[in-house]
């Protein structure tokens, strides 16, 4: 070995160490960098602000309620109902009653002929249910031209009158350009007959009545009146509706987190081979009964466009409604009916009825070999695409695709000939209302007893309607050819429907009531028109929608993100930190759009929030297993760094002791040479 | 000269820091921040996941359990939409089945629980870990058919049963990965912050079944498993036609329970949790109601097995949709008071679950055959398999192939330089 002035083994020690550091330095961050997970950064901040924010803030939105007392031209108006006092009173006696939660203006209009002096609060906000009392709100007088009132077609109680000052009032509230949703008008009415009923129209208002000649003289009576039946009026109707805020506690409003709700339609025939009833008078019906089966079809595509189409439309604010339908044959009810000679018809006892739908029936969605999947929702440019009930927006879009809508299912029940007619009983053996029963969140059922009556219409083709269906253009039905429903039968099935739905969506009339005989004012309300829902019904039932949505986006938001914090190993897709973005900018939209009042706005985007929110929490891409305990990342990494590693560094060890050895040579031989 | 065993706990050492420090932090513990108990909501449906993890041939009994507890919901009224089905292996067409297309749970083979009846939504290779969790949480592709998913909501009670091979915290899946209690307990919690049940009951039949649910914090759970931790559970007779063992002495006497409950019973679930004994089933019967409001004795056992609806009245009809006086039968209406009757669902009429004959005391017959790996150390080591859509393997993977090709690289290299240096 030659003496050099380098010691030796430096080469070797540095060849080594250059291994291990290529090792360390470029294998170990190429790792890290592989196997490191990809997740957006999402504003954990921001969303815990909304979270406490929604726990904190009143989501509801505001009501306004105006009273215009209508005063026949050349009366005096005494002193208790001028308006401003009338407003003392109206305001302390629902600060007393708290018919609904959230904000809540009150004005007077004075009416009389065509002059107006208005009162209202001067600070709209301050005037609250909660913190009204007379003395706190300062009011101003407005005085302005207005319609006159005093010509209101206001004349008995029937029905058809009443729908006629419904529609007349209606037109005047157009004209003042109120009725806008959260906008309600109590009219105090004068009539020659005082009634103390508050009747509640189809629209945004209701009407009392008085009787202009007693009420001048006993002021008091009126103002008592008119504040219980604005008392009433919110509690019932123009507030929060108190079946909905049930049901939406419950958070069983039939619709689902993306806002879609599938009405799935089925046509049940128990039996169409059935021989023919004998009750049937018609000796011929009998005979062609036995001989060639009756199945029963529907032309639903008419049915959907005539009569659920406007049900949908009216909806389309709450819920994207689609549709579907299906016919199945051959499928008897698990209580088939007793003969009952007093109701000389079948019956099926109350008892008995929740055993009626045999969870063999094939009536879940999506089952159905032809479905009418169809947006009938108001952006119908979309329905094109076929898909049922497709947003626009994509963040909606994603969500639809990522949550089932909710279904309910309507089943018209057909019985067999032979045991036809079916009856439906309800308590103490009464015939059931319409036949038909609901169930809640699932749907309703109707049983149709047609076996006499389209057996005999098909002996008599000329009173078909034509535009039921194509099959009937011909002169005589064929034996195999299935017999539609009727007009009748499809008027029928839709008012059990809507009456259904109302009672799924928990505004169903009447229900809430119930305490009324010891009320100041009786309460009526008309029935909305084809479209199913009344205006004020929309307004509680979006009113409730907008407020739950927002608070619920917030709360899968924060769920969400203490999901992802407490999660290290989870993965995400960009497209969920989008949808949080989407979710978080929508509830700051909804929170303004509550504060301002805007129904329509603010159920729009607090829906979005929802759907936004529900989209990215449920987004399949989020790790389904995502319990990743250490001790299995031990096991995966130890096989691999192993045996890497253990001839590394025993490489790395063994030149060192070399180098270390060699050095001492080294240093020893210098020592002893020098 | 090299030392190679104090090296060699000194490279374990560091591999062992190594491994620790590169992993992320651990997984935080649940927060068990218990929710405030709120009133419950109004019971509106019913759903049942019934799983069957064991593949092959040879755990009929298992495919036969859920099976047999499929039948049972069925026959109390659930109906087949609001049942998710899991069988790892399809043992009615396995041709070494001497009854083709036929599963028995009993030896006489009076009833064929395989009927011309059954849905099974997740079958064979179907049967996973993930699948089960993302039918818990909802999260699936939106491609997954309806009749796929678990609809469930906060008026849902949701049972689910879970049948296979096990041990202390983990559920065996198909024989290649595990279902780990904390998966179950994270999957639940989810459920629980998603309002997707209102009470829900977790039924385990397998070996050290408590464990599975020792991990569950939610509130208004339920648990009940076959035996304790450190015990195995264990099969019923042996059915000579067949060759193997049809049913779980635990399953088996849960039927036999429900043989004599119908849709109107009002026998509660303490009723049903009386009736494990440990001479019939080899290992103690564990429950877990820690997390459950409500008083067993008064909650009847058709709660979670069974489907209840309430039929409400119909309201008045508006007659606004056309004329509807001239419908024929409306003479018929009269008002009707609003009465709410909650009454239990159709009790389906096939016949019962299965054979009660075959007497309880003759269980001592019974063998085990149960192949329960016992103790936690089979959950430490091995690749958690089977994640796709997550980077982690394939991560895992790639860094192992880099690291492995730089170190070949470098030991190429290291032999070239060092080649002449030695030499």
């Amino acid at each position: 070995m030659a003496n050099s002035s380098r010691p030796p083994g430096t080469k070797r020690l540095w060849v080594i160490s250059s291994i291990v550091a290529y090792v360390v330095f470029a294998g170990i961050p190429i790792w890290w960098a592989t196997t490191s997970l990809h997740r957006p950064p999402l504003p954990h901040e921001a969303i815990a602000a909304a979270e406490a924010d929604a726990g904190n803030r009143s989501a509801l939105l505001p009501v306004a309620l105006q009273l215009v007392l209508v005063v026949p031209a050349g009366s005096e108006l005494p002193d208790e109902l001028q308006p401003d006092r009338m407003l003392a009173a109206v305001q302390a006696a629902v600060a007393a009653a708290q018919p609904l939660q959230g904000p809540l203006q009150l004005s007077i209009t004075i009416n009389t002929a065509g002059s107006c002096s208005q009162v209202l609060p001067r600070h709209p906000g301050v005037c609250s249910s909660s913190s009204s009392s007379s003395g706190v709100c300062t009011q101003q007088v407005q005085q302005q031209a207005c319609p006159d009132l005093s010509a209101a077609p206001v004349a008995g109680g029937s029905r058809q009158q009443q729908q006629q000052l419904d529609a007349w009032l209606q037109q005047q509230q157009q004209l003042q350009s109120l009725g806008t949703p959260g906008q309600y008008t109590l009219f105090v009415l004068p009539d020659t007959s005082s009634s103390s009923t508050v009747v509640v129209g189809r629209s945004r208002h209701a009407w009392l009545t008085y009787q202009p000649s007693g009420a001048l003289q006993q002021p008091q009576q009126l103002l008592q009146a008119t504040a219980a039946a604005a008392v009433r009026v919110l509690s019932c109707c123009f507030g929060l509706h108190s079946n909905v805020a049930a049901l939406a506690a419950a958070d069983s409003l039939p619709v689902s987190a993306a806002g879609h709700t599938q009405l799935s339609f089925s046509l049940l025939h128990a039996d169409p081979l059935a021989p023919g009833s004998s009750s049937s008078s018609n000796k011929d019906s009998i005979e062609a009964a036995a001989q060639h089966p009756l199945h029963y079809t529907w032309d639903f595509d008419v049915f959907e466009q005539q009569h659920l189409a406007p049900i949908a439309a009216s909806l389309a604010p709450v819920s994207h409604i689609s549709i579907e339908s299906q016919l199945l044959y051959f499928t008897p009810a698990r209580t088939p009916g007793s003969w009952s000679s007093k109701h000389s018809a079948f019956v099926v006892k109350q008892s008995q009825l929740p055993f009626f739908v045999d969870s063999d029936w094939a009536v879940e969605s999506g089952r159905a070999v032809m479905q009418h999947n169809r947006t009938s929702s108001s952006s119908s440019s979309s329905s094109s695409s076929g898909t049922a009930g497709m947003l626009s927006s994509s963040a909606n879009t994603a969500a639809a695709a990522v949550l089932e809508s909710h279904v309910l299912h309507f089943l018209v029940y057909v019985p067999a000939a032979d045991k036809s007619p079916l009856l439906l009983l309800g308590p103490k053996g009464k015939v059931r209302n319409s036949n038909s029963f609901w169930i809640p969140s699932w749907g309703g059922v109707l049983v149709l007893n047609l076996a006499n009556e389209i057996a005999a219409a098909s002996t008599d083709t000329g009173e078909f309607d034509h535009d039921e269906g194509d099959s009937e253009g011909g002169q005589s039905r064929l034996p195999w050819q299935p017999l539609p429903l009727q007009q009748q039968h499809y008027q029928h099935i839709t008012a059990v429907v809507i009456a259904q739905l109302q009672a799924l969506f928990g505004v169903a009339p009447g229900t809430s009531s119930s305490s009324s005989s010891t009320e100041v004012v009786q309460l009526q309300q008309l029935p909305a028109g084809a479209a199913g829902f009344s205006k004020w019904q929309m307004d509680a039932l979006l009113r409730q929608r907008a407020g739950a949505d927002v608070q619920e986006a917030a709360r899968v938001l924060g769920s969400l993100s203490r999901l992802v914090q407490q999660l290290p190993n989870l993965e995400m897709p960009d497209l969920i930190g989008q949808q949080v973005e989407q979710a978080l900018s929508d509830i700051h939209s909804a929170w303004q759009h509550i504060a301002a009042g805007d129904y329509h706005a603010a159920g729009a985007a607090a829906a979005a929030a929802r759907a936004a929110a529900e989209a990215a929490f449920l987004h399949p891409s989020v790790l389904a297993q995502l319990n990743f305990p250490d001790s299995h990342k031990l096991g995966v990494y130890m096989p691999l760094f192993l045996p890497v590693s253990v001839p590394l560094l025993q490489g790395f060890v063994l030149q060192l002791r070399h180098y270390v050895k060699r050095r001492r040579e080294y240093t020893a031989a210098l020592r002893a040479g020098g | 000269m090299l030392q190679p065993r104090s090296d060699a706990a000194w490279l374990l050492a560091l591999l062992a820091c190594a491994a620790i420090l590169t992993s992320a932090l651990a997984h935080d513990q649940q927060q068990q921040q218990q929710q405030q108990q709120q009133q419950l909501q109004p019971h509106t449906s019913n759903w049942a996941v019934l799983v069957a993890t064991s593949k092959y041939w040879y755990n009929y009994r298992h495919i036969a359990n859920a099976l047999s507890f499929y039948r049972t919901v069925k026959r109390l009224g659930i109906p087949d939409s609001n049942i998710i089905l899991m069988l790892a292996e399809d043992v009615a067409c396995n041709p070494r089945n001497a009854y083709p297309g036929q599963v028995f749970n009993d030896e006489s083979h009076r009833l064929n629980v395989y009927g011309s009846n059954v849905e099974v939504d997740y079958r064979g290779s179907e049967v996973t870990v993930e699948n089960f969790i993302r039918v818990l949480t909802g999260r699936h592709d939106p491609a997954m058919p309806r009749p796929k998913r678990m609809l469930s909501d906060k008026g849902s009670n949701v049972l689910i049963y879970i049948s296979g091979h096990g041990g202390n915290e983990f559920m065996k899946f198909q024989d290649v990965e595990e279902l780990m209690a904390q998966d179950v307990a994270d999957a639940i919690q989810q459920m629980h912050e998603k309002g997707r049940y209102r009470e829900l009951l977790l039924v385990a039949e397998t070996c050290q079944a408590a464990t599975l649910y020792s991990k569950i914090t939610s509130p208004n759970v339920l648990a009940m498993a076959s035996s304790l931790k450190g015990e195995s559970s264990y099969s019923y007779l042996t059915d000579m036609d067949v060759g193997l063992s049809l049913i779980d002495r635990f399953t088996w006497s849960t039927l036999d329970f429900f043989e004599r409950v119908d849709i109107h019973s009002r026998l509660s679930l303490a009723q049903l949790m009386q009736i494990y004994r440990y001479e019939v089933l080899d290992s103690h019967f564990h429950y877990d109601a820690s997390h459950y409001p409500r008083p067993l004795d008064t909650v009847p056992v058709t709660d979670f097995f069974g489907s209840v609806s309430s039929i409400q009245p119909t309201p008045a009809l508006n007659s606004t949709a056309g004329d509807s006086d001239s419908w024929s039968y409306s003479s018929y209406s009269s008002s009707e008071a609003a009465q709410e009757l909650d009454v239990r669902r159709p009790a389906a009429v096939s016949s019962a679950g299965h054979a009660s004959s075959s007497s309880s005391s003759s269980s001592q017959d019974g063998y085990s055959d149960c192949s329960c790996s016992v103790g936690s150390s089979a959950v430490a080591v091995g690749p958690v398999q089977d994640l796709p859509g997550s980077i982690v393997d394939t991560g895992v993977y790639l860094g192992m192939a880099a690291v492995a090709s730089m170190v070949l690289v470098a030991s190429v290299v290291a032999a070239r330089i060092m080649a002449p240096l030695l030499s």
